[in-house]
């Protein structure tokens, strides 16, 4: 690249040094990583923290508008808003969780087979990836999930291998080039096993944009969970969920718009925090 | 005009007036460190000015901002008058017009600096229609003959081509072409044969030199590699951190070279010309601690 | 172009036939089977006996699955449990809803988004551009069944500015029809579109930085020019590989804007489906819409080898 080429693409600032940490530590970077450890913090301390049980109706005091007491206002039972919200921090962030441990469990080693294996298990394997992913993803988790049976775990479980070609296709890519280079060479040459020249060598340059990948899917999980949970396939009822909760919010919305409104904007803040925060681990671990 | 007297611009003594000049360029993008920090040269009519200097010397940001092409984050000062005309602070649409048919550039880029989904002619006819008025049998005319004259064979086949069925040679006089259809009179050339065979380089080399004395062009040619520049061109200026450190005729900048960093670049000639493209090995010394030095006659004192 | 054509069904073939073995695993999975799941736990073995003898379901699996297969390939694609009727009486009706709303949906994610973002390209050192690159950001990222219940909510049940309480067919009255699709169009649009513009505009990016822009500014090209001329037609390339992700990413949706706005579609049916545990007719909307997506992507990828030369020439 010229400098010429460079400074008209601007990508490069020709004087002036940004450091890492400025860049990565945004004020955005920090209030997100706050929300996503508050969701985690008040999805573990619920039951701890919650001033109501998320269970316990009041058919006396329905709608309630926000208070002293109930700080979020009454549902349609007359059930406090906040402690639902509280618990549904609990399912949403759990759900999350078992999504990403299983499309981390099943992708990564998918992927470095894949990728450092080749041939027909890579050629096969990845057909199975193509098919998988043209498979509408919400379509697919509604089938799975009305198949196996309605519940947070399972359908998460499903969601969870819904997602792992995504991760296994970006970490066969990245290996594939990683494969020939010179220093996987030199560790083969002095006596290094395959297995363990792919432990030591490879994983690591290859991880960094499945990292940034795992966030961006961590995000849609929330959301996709949120929507299973809206179409009634998700956590069972009456156990709080945020997509359950708005669902049932959404039949009163005349009566009590609020109640769409504030599960709602919980999902979008927690989701959107989880992908800028795969937004700056980007910057930070330099994917491209 | 008022300019540091302490560095040594291109000015020769000259008959005929400069077609392009620049007075006390500064480029600037807000670091502790100008791009270009004081830059002074002339460009005359069937010229070649040779700019020598390694990469981030603020060479090729020279002739950007001549072009009205620098960043939108750089900070441009100074004086660049074309044929007379000040375009330093001029309206963008000013300087969109002096594009094209008044300077035109070509890069190092050769495949990648055309489009690759457009075939030749329409690219080149693109060019031509930005900055002359003329009717579609004349417009076919002018590109043929352009073609004709940086020696490409095989015209009508090069016509239809895209760039990819073309080599990087190929290319690189396509793009020459190009920038003769549109008319300018002053063509910068940004490491024009960088990128190519060192055959091809030598080719196209003295095509520039070629259409430069029969269109009496102004180039300014910029290279890192001061042996190329030595072989083509009349007039050098050697640049380092976005100044001039040394001027004058070729010969003489060659011949007598005054400066430490001018000595260390023609040392990095490779001995046998074009066996190997080595970039330059940068002695451990700070350059600016040395003055300016002008060919002209006298050595100047910071 | 044929060539290119028969490399692709190399690959397309073997995916395609994957796919109708997971639409096909999903009878499988089932925890104690169909006919277990279909009576609800009863466990008279004369009527799971009779259900396994009527659906075929006491046949080995892979026998099952050639049974299906091969009745798929006729066009049949068995008894809906939940009905009785062939699943593509079941199937049939719904299609209409879907591909006006998918197909709307698509459009206007193609124009709005191809426009947007080539604004926010061009516009990209500016407060305009980098706000809307920003929006599109927020765009990607919200929930459908959130915004679409907002403004049903808003501007159907509360303002009643549109309706929101189903399908009009357009045979009972344009403007009824019309009025009944168009938030659902709107609404299913919103992530397509943010998708759209951000990849819109890093390739507008990736053209207006690339060396031949450069070149062509310095031969004094016009600004309206290049981007018009020299930058878009490099962009719809990459718009082009983006269709198939789009219909997938639309088709996603279709299943929250169908029960939101009580629509008679495919998602709808979907939903339905697993309500009534139909697993033939879910089994058989699945494949259906993963063929079509992955028969998208054929088509894109044969469009984008006519117009590209680059593409041409590597396959002939």
């Amino acid at each position: 690249m010229t400098i010429a080429q460079q400074i008209t693409t601007g990508r490069t600032a020709p004087v002036g040094k940004r450091t890492r940490s400025d860049r990565v530590l945004t004020p955005t970077v920090v209030f997100t990583l706050a929300v996503v450890a508050l969701v985690i913090a008040v999805g573990l301390l619920a039951p701890l923290i919650a001033p109501f049980d998320p269970l316990t109706t009041n058919s006396g005091n329905t709608f309630a508008s926000p208070s002293a007491e109930h700080w979020l206002g009454t549902d349609q039972a007359g059930r406090d808003v906040l402690s639902r919200l509280m618990y549904g921090a609990t399912a949403s962030f759990r759900g999350t969780a078992i999504a990403v441990a299983v499309f981390m469990v099943i992708g990564v080693p998918w992927g470095l087979a894949a990728g450092y294996l080749g041939g027909p298990f890579d050629e096969a394997s990845m057909r199975l990836a193509d098919a998988i992913l043209s498979i509408p993803g919400l379509v697919l988790a509604v089938a799975i999930t009305g198949v196996v049976g309605s519940g947070l775990n399972m359908s998460m479980v499903a969601l969870g291998f819904i997602f792992s070609p995504s991760i296994a296709m970006l970490l066969r890519s990245n290996i594939l080039p990683i494969r020939r280079a010179d220093y996987l060479l030199v560790a083969r040459s002095l006596g290094v096993s395959n297995l363990r020249a792919a432990f030591r060598h490879v994983l690591p340059n290859a991880f960094a944009p499945v990292l940034v990948q795992a966030c961006s899917l961590a995000s849609i999980a929330m959301i996709v969970q949120a929507a299973l949970g809206f179409l009634g396939l998700g956590v069972n009822p009456p156990h709080p969920s945020w997509g359950g909760d708005l669902a049932d919010a959404y039949l009163f919305f005349t009566e009590a718009p609020f109640a769409t409104v504030v599960p709602g904007l919980v999902i979008v803040l927690a989701a959107f925090s989880i992908s800028r925060i795969g937004d700056a681990l980007r910057a930070w671990l330099h994917v491209g | 005009m008022s300019q540091p007297s302490a560095v040594p611009h291109e000015s020769e003594h000259h008959d005929a007036e400069p077609i392009l000049s620049v007075r006390g360029l500064q480029v600037d993008f807000g670091g502790p460190h100008q791009a270009v920090a004081d830059v002074s040269l002339d460009l005359h009519a069937g010229q070649i000015l040779g700019v020598a200097g390694q990469s981030g010397s603020g060479k090729s940001l020279t002739a950007l901002a001549a072009l009205g092409l620098a960043p939108t984050n750089a900070d441009v000062s100074g004086s660049i008058r074309f044929k007379g005309r000040e375009l330093v602070g001029a309206k963008e649409s000013e300087r969109a017009k002096v594009r094209g048919s008044g300077m035109t550039m070509i890069f190092q880029e050769t495949v990648t600096a055309l489009n690759p989904v457009v075939q030749i002619e329409r690219q080149l006819e693109l060019a031509l229609r930005a900055n002359v008025a003329c009717s579609k049998a004349e417009a076919k005319d002018r590109i043929v003959q352009a073609l004709q004259d940086v020696q490409l064979r095989d015209v009508s086949r090069v016509l239809e081509s895209y760039p990819h069925e073309l080599s990087g040679g190929m290319c690189q006089r396509v793009m020459i072409a190009m920038a003769l259809v549109c008319g300018a009179d002053v063509l910068f050339a940004d490491e024009p044969t960088t990128a190519l065979d060192v055959t091809v380089q030598r080719e196209v080399m003295d095509i520039i030199r070629r259409i430069t004395d029969e269109r009496k062009l102004a180039v300014m040619l910029i290279s890192h590699d001061i042996g190329v520049l030595d072989e083509v061109s009349d007039r050098l200026v050697v640049m380092y951190r976005g100044r001039v450190i040394e001027t004058g005729p070729s010969s003489a900048v060659i011949a007598r070279p005054q400066h430490p960093y001018t000595k260390a670049l023609i040392n990095s000639i490779p001995r046998i010309h074009g066996s190997h493209n080595e970039f330059i090995e940068m002695p451990p010394l700070d350059f600016e601690e040395f003055a300016p030095v002008d060919h002209q006659g006298r050595e100047v004192v910071a | 172009m044929m060539r290119m054509f028969l490399r692709r069904l190399r690959v397309v073939i073997p995916t395609l036939f994957l796919i109708t073995l997971l639409s096909f695993m999903l009878r499988v999975i089932i925890p104690g089977g169909p006919a277990d799941a279909l009576l609800g736990g009863s466990d008279n073995p004369d009527t799971i006996k009779m259900i396994n003898e009527r659906y075929g379901l006491d046949r080995p699996v892979w026998e099952q699955y050639l049974s299906w297969i091969g009745g798929v390939l006729r066009g049949d694609f068995g008894i809906s449990y939940a009905t009785g009727l062939p699943v593509v009486d079941v199937i049939a009706p719904r299609l209409a809803s879907t591909l006006e709303i998918v197909g709307f949906g698509m459009v206007v994610s193609l124009v709005l988004g191809m426009a947007i973002g080539m604004f926010a390209a061009i516009k990209r050192e500016t407060r305009v551009g980098r706000f809307v690159f920003a929006a599109s950001g927020l765009g990607v990222s919200v929930p459908v069944f959130w915004i679409s219940t907002m403004c049903a909510g808003i501007f159907g049940a509360m303002l009643g500015l549109l309706p929101v309480n189903g399908y009009v067919p357009w045979f009972s009255g344009v403007s009824a029809h019309l009025q009944s699709i168009t938030m659902p169009v709107l609404l299913i649009a919103v992530p397509p579109t943010a998708f759209t513009i951000r990849h819109v505009r890093s390739a507008m990016v990736a053209a207006l930085d690339s060396p031949y822009v450069r070149a062509a500014r310095a031969m004094g090209v016009s600004s309206a020019r290049i981007h018009f001329d020299l930058a878009l037609r490099n962009a719809v390339g990459p718009v082009i590989t983006f269709i198939p992700f789009l219909a997938s990413t639309l088709v996603g949706e279709l299943v929250i804007i169908d029960v939101v706005f009580v629509l008679p579609g495919l998602g709808a049916s979907i939903v339905d489906a697993v309500h009534f545990r139909d697993f033939a007719a879910l089994q058989a909307i699945v494949l259906l819409l993963a063929v079509a997506v992955v028969m998208l992507s054929l088509i894109a990828d044969l469009v984008l080898t006519a117009i590209d030369p680059r593409r041409r020439k590597a396959v002939s």
